[in-house]
Formats: C-alpha cells, structure tokens, sequence
C-alpha cells in the first residue's frame, strides 16, 4: 500500500476544489427525496370528468352527485353532446366521460335496467383500471339504494333481502395508514446511494485516463492497489455524508416511523456503500470516455436499482426470468433489508439471508474490478 | 447545404462513431426499454397470497377460488392457522391474506353477514391499494350475486319490477389496458430525451477541453453552422435508435399505431431539437465532462418526472402540476400517446407541437448566443 497517503490527499483536494460536482452530489439526492415524495402517488383523485347528462332528471342529478362527493371525480366539463366529451377525451383535458341517456329516470320508475355509459381515457392504465372500478362500485352502491328503496317501499324488507354475505375487514400491516411516503422515501435511500457514488468513482477515474494523467501515476511508486483505495474511499465517504443527510431528512421532515433497529440497517449499509464504489471502478476499467462510462454506470447501478429492486415495480410482478435478473444488483438485497428494518420491524432472523448475499456480491465485484484494474496496468 | 457545412458533419461521423462502446451504449440504451416494457408494471399482479379457510364447505372453496382467478392474486399457500399469515408475511413470501371463518357457510344460509378478513401489507402502498380495491370490488360482486338469488328465490322479482342502472364502462384507445404498451412508449421518450441532451452536450465539451474549437474558430465557419454541424448527425444517429425502439415496440410488444409515423418522426426532430438545445447550452456553462454529465443527470431526472411518465399529472399537487408545462417531454409524452394510441393528428396536438417548437427555437437561439460568447 505505498503512497496510499498522497492519493487520497489529492482525491479529497480535487473533490474539494470543485464545488459544483460536491454541491451535486449533496444537493441532488435530496431532491430526488422530495420530488418523489411530494408526488408519486398513484392513487386516483380529481379525476376530470365530462358529464353529459341528456336526462336532466332529480334522478339523473343524484347518479351524477355520488361520483363527485366520492372525491375521486371532479366535474370539470358539461359537455351538450357525446361528440364533444370525446373530443375532450382526445385532447386529454378530460380522462373520463360519463353520457347518462335521455329516458333514465323513466328507465327507473318503470322497474327497468337503465344504461349509463362511461368512456374512460386507457393511456395510463394503472389509472384505468382503478377509475374502473370506482365507476363499478358507485355504480352498486347507488343500485343497491334503488333496489332498497323499492322493497321497502313494497313492505317485504329489502333490508335483509340485500344484506351483504360478507363484509371485507381490511387489516393493513407495516403501514397502516397506507402513505406513499412511508415507503417512496426509505426505499430511496437504496437508490441514492447506489446512483452518485459509482457515477462519481467512475467518472473520477475515466476522467484522469482521458487526460492521461493516470499514466504519471503508474510510473511514479504508486501501487495499483493504494491508487484504487486512495481514488475509492473518498467517493465511499461522500457516499456516507449523503446516507446521513438522507436518513436525517427520512426521520425529521418525512418523519417516517423507524420500527426496527436503526444500528442493524447501518451494517447492511457498509457492504452496499463499498460494492457500489467497486462497480464505478469496475465501469472504468470497461469504458474509455466519461460519457460512456455515464452511461455505463447508469445502466449498471441507477437503472437497476430503479426499476428491479423492488422498491417502485414490485418483483412478484415480473415475469420469472427478471425475477431472476433482479439478483444480479445488489438494489434488491438492500431495498428488502430497508423496508423489514423501516417498515416491519423485522431484524437479521428473516434477512440474514440477504445480508450475506449483499457480502457475497460486494467481495465479488471488489475482486473482478481489483482484477481488470491491475490487468490493465500491467 | 454548403461544402462547409458538409465537410464539419463528415467530421462529426467520424469522431463519433470513434468511440465504439458509447456507439453500443446509445443502442442498448434502446434495448434497455424492451426490457422494462416486458418486466416492468405499476400494477398489481400475481401477488402472493396466503389463504385460511376455517369453513372448508363448498361456498368458502368457490369465493378462494374467485380470488384465485383474479390476475392480481396468486395462491402460494393454504395455512392451518390464521396467524401463519403474518409470520409469512413478516418474511416477505406473502404480501396478501384472506381469512374465512368457521362460520361462513352457515351465516350465508341464515342470511347474517360474515366478516371475512383482508390482511394486506401495506409497505408499497400503491401496490395494497389497488389489490385492496380488486378485493373489495370482488367481494362486492359476490354479495350482489348472493343478493340477487335471494331476491329471486323470495319471489319480488316475479313483478318484473327492479329498478337498476348498468354502467356500461368502455376504455378508450387501450381496451386491454395493457400496462406494457404505455410503458414501452413513455421509455422511449425518456430515451429520446437522454441522450438528446447528453450527446451533443458530452459532445460540445469534449471540443471545449481539447481547445479544438478555438481551431475552428479562426476558419470562415460561423457559430450556426458549428452548431448545426454538431447536431445534426447526432439527430440522424438518434433517429436510427429511435426507429430500433419503435420496430421492437410494435413488433415485440404490439403496440398500435393508429396515427401518423410521419407526425411522429416530425415531432421527434422537433423533441430532438429542444433537447440539444438544453444540451448545447448546458456545455457552454460547464468547464469540464463530469460537471457536464452530473448537470446533465440533475436536470434530467426532474425533466423526466415532470412528464406523467412516472405518475400521471393529475395526481400531482398544484405546484408540480403546474412545474409540468416547464418540461419538453411532457409535450412530448402526450404527442406520442396520441399519435400512437389514441391516433389524433395535429388537428388535437398542435398545442404540443406548437410547445415544442417554441421550447427548440427559444433553447437553440439561447444556446447559440451563449456560445459564441463563450467562445469570443
């Protein structure tokens, strides 16, 4: 380890005089934090509606009445005629057009089925597919009352006729409250370190070979070994001093609760934050130019530790082979060890198993990046 | 075009197509969208579900059995105790429960209500919601049903009078709703919008830190033509990776085009040329390639966010509502929704393509100004 000293006084010393990559890289993640937290919510409200009501009836009136005071539809648009709510439905500016026929409230008082017709905008179908079923069950609801009313009204107790079979008693665990928050903002954290510290290590290190100073390094004594220890450790420190603001920010401004022990988490954070720097270093043995080694790095680590960890797209989901796929990031030993300690309490009796493939992985690719590295050299 | 023009682009080619791994890179990257459109979905699919049937008669087996059927659900254990399910659930191998009493089947021919526990977890909330509204919806489904036959064996239904309404729901433009057409689309314009900025920014840069530019300065070259000779056969690079992304789209995965492919390319060069835009003029503040590319990353996330591509607009709160209309890509998100699923033409998009226009002309005037400054 000769000259290790040097290096990692330089390395910080270059951090140091360039604020605007240092400000980056505390500035950004939080950010991130926020602009997810404030609005990735999926949940469907305010959804514009275009009512075309050609009955206009007391009736007509109250079947429109219960989707808006539900809170999920607001009424923005009466259109005159069918032609002009799909004009509104092509032009996006309504995701729903509700057309409730001339002849409804005849329909009802003379004991027939009366049709509504609703027209719902399919180009965000997780959207879709809930505003269907809000549609659905306001739908029953109002029919029930109708079918309610009429027994009632005929003295044959419609009460117990239409009792329910079976009431749903929801029990919500780990969150009960059911706050995007709760779960958008630590499973970041996972995504944030694993999306700058490698960026930066592998952009530091590219960055010299483009210039052709890392060759002044190799022929001074220098070990390969200190320049790789010297070049990562200040990018895992920087790694660090965000996991700090970040975590500082989930307690005291998300104010997410904390059920398991916060000590245990910081331990599987140790050979996630050092796996991360290895695979920057193992990006620059691969690519030649910053740009590449962006993209590299992008596709290896923030892609991966977006989209297969399980933190936004659920992994039961996936087709098996992605399943599969997701095993070879280390985002998702990480993100399940984040939500059992965040969110259900849980400690290393049900995710010791992940901590030990977190291990497994990081010694991995420490030693292949060490390898292409000392290759390289020699 | 004149020769100077010409032989500026025939340099460009060769520098570019120099550095082969960022050639493949560009590529993959549209590759990459064939795998998130196959693996990815905000949707509740096959959660894992564990099940207690205290009742075990042939009514508790039919309405498992409806939840089996659900798409959302997927059956992976039958437990003996209802407590099993939340030490499943602890270790993650279930995150969905369902709980039938003893007395089920009993209650049903009494006509008394059951409760029947849902237990969910909750950590994904947006995940247990939408299951918790398949499963209230289908237990809703069930009561009407079991509703109706009573109403039919006590005989009211004999007057044929029974006031109803049927709401016929019909979706537009995606009757199956299928979560990987929308999401091959919106990747391929986050893609679109990646590389439109980083490539020419990367691009600029580089030239910057190698002090070519000052070279090429002192030849008759004007700051225009260096400009247009830069993006222009990054454009036609992109366009090349554009077609890759929309042949596998529509071949792999099936989505429709029912618009125009012309409209389409057109609005992209114009998606292209804003994004170079915020490209070149990202290159002209930056002093080096790393600060170029975390600008690059700081921008773009926020851009990408801001489009209803992640989460659709009207969910958003006012304040991003309205940051929405300040990102490219939501113009051009909506464009390409349009063309290829609800098959609209300028006579719906021209606000989108008069957006983008605006949003090119303003950042690549900008952009030029600011570098011919930069270089002076």
């Amino acid at each position: 380890m000769n000259g290790i000293i040097p290096i990692l006084k330089k390395e910080f010393r270059e951090i140091w005089r360039d604020p605007y990559v240092l400000g980056l890289a505390i500035f950004l993640p939080l950010v991130l934090l926020f602009l997810f937290a404030y609005s990735f919510d999926l949940d469907v409200k305010n959804i514009p509606l275009a009512l075309v009501d050609l009955d206009n009836s007391a009736e007509s009136r109250a079947y429109a009445d219960m989707f808006v005071n539900t809170g999920k539809f607001e009424l923005k648009y009466r259109p005159a005629d069918p032609d002009e709510a799909m004009r509104l439905l092509d032009q996006g500016r309504a995701q729903v057009a509700m057309l409730i026929p001339a002849g409804f409230s005849r329909a009802l008082a003379a004991g027939e089925t009366a049709e509504v017709q609703t027209m719902v905008d399919g180009t965000f179908p997780t959207s879709a597919r809930l505003v269907q079923s809000y549609v659905d069950g306001v739908n029953q609801v109002f029919t029930k009352r109708l079918l309610a009313e009429h027994f009632d009204s005929l003295g044959v107790g419609g009460g117990r006729l239409l009792a329910p079979a079976v009431m749903p008693v929801p029990r919500v665990r780990y969150n009960p409250a059911m706050l995007s928050t709760n779960f958008l903002v630590p499973g970041l954290i996972g995504v944030i370190l694993l999306a700058f510290a490698p960026l930066l290590t592998a952009l530091a290190i590219v960055g010299e070979k483009e210039r052709g100073s890392i060759q002044q390094i190799f022929i001074s004594p220098v070990s390969p070994a200190a320049f790789i220890v010297g070049k990562l450790i200040p990018y895992m420190v920087l790694a660090f001093v965000e996991l700090a603001l970040v975590l500082l920010a989930v307690q005291f401004w998300f104010e997410v609760p904390m059920a398991g022990n916060i000590w245990l988490f910081l331990l599987a954070t140790i050979p996630y934050v050092i796996g991360a720097v290895a695979i920057g270093l193992l990006v620059s043995t691969i690519t030649s130019s910053q740009l590449a080694a962006m993209l590299l790095a992008l596709v290896l680590t923030f892609m991966p530790a977006f989209l297969f960890s399980g933190f936004m797209f659920p992994i039961f989901t996936m087709p098996r082979l992605f399943q599969f796929y997701s095993y070879f990031f280390p985002a998702r030993f990480f993100t399940e060890i984040t939500y059992g300690v965040y969110l259900k309490g849980v400690g290393l009796e049900v995710w010791l198993g992940q901590l030990i493939l977190l291990v497994a992985y990081t010694a991995a690719v420490v030693a292949l990046a060490s390898l292409r590295f000392k290759k390289k050299v020699g | 075009m004149n020769r100077r023009l010409a032989g500026l682009m025939r340099k460009e080619f060769i520098q570019f197509f120099r550095d082969k791994v960022l050639v493949i890179l560009i590529l993959y990257t549209f590759v990459e969208i064939a795998i998130c459109g196959w693996a990815l979905t905000l949707e509740v699919r096959n959660m894992p579900t564990a099940v207690y049937d205290g009742d075990r008669s042939a009514e508790s087996r039919a309405l498992i059995e409806s939840f089996a059927r659900l798409d959302s659900f997927t059956l992976v254990e039958r437990v003996q105790d209802p407590a099993e399910i939340d030490r499943l659930m602890d270790a993650g191998k279930v995150q969905f429960g369902l709980v039938i009493p003893a007395d089920f089947s009993r209650n049903l021919k009494a006509g008394t209500p059951t409760d029947v526990q849902l237990l969910l977890d909750g950590s994904n909330s947006s995940i247990a919601g939408q299951a918790m509204v398949d499963a209230n919806g289908l237990l809703m489904d069930y009561n009407g049903q079991v509703a109706l036959e009573r109403v039919e064996r006590s005989g009211q239904a004999g007057h044929g009078f029974l006031p109803q309404v049927k709401n016929l729901v019909r979706i537009l433009y995606m009757p199956q709703l299928k979560y990987v057409h929308f999401i091959m689309l919106t990747m391929l314009a986050i893609t679109v919008l990646l590389l439109g900025v980083l490539v020419p920014a990367a691009g600029i840069v580089r030239e910057k830190q190698a002090g070519t530019f000052e070279q090429l300065m002192i030849t008759p070259i004007t700051g225009p033509e260096l400009i247009a000779a830069k993006i222009i056969p990054m454009i036609l690079v992109k366009l090349a990776g554009l077609t890759i992304g929309v042949v596998m789209s529509m071949w792999i995965f099936g989505v429709p085009l029912r618009g125009s492919l012309l409209l389409f390319y057109g609005i992209s060069v114009l998606m292209f040329l804003s994004s170079s835009g915020i490209g070149v003029l990202m290159g002209t503040y930056a002093q080096n390639m790393q600060q170029t590319l975390l600008m690059a990353f700081f921008l773009l996330f926020p851009l990408a966010f801001l489009s209803g591509t992640m989460v659709p607009i009207s969910n958003m709160p006012p304040f991003l509502r309205w940051l929405t209309y300040l990102s490219p890509l939501r113009y051009y998100v909506e464009a390409t929704l349009g063309v290829f699923l609800k098959g609209v033409g300028l006579e719906v998009l021209w606000p989108q393509v008069l957006a983008l226009a605006i949003f090119g002309l303003v950042l690549l005037g900008i952009s030029t100004l600011r570098f011919r400054k930069s270089l002076t």
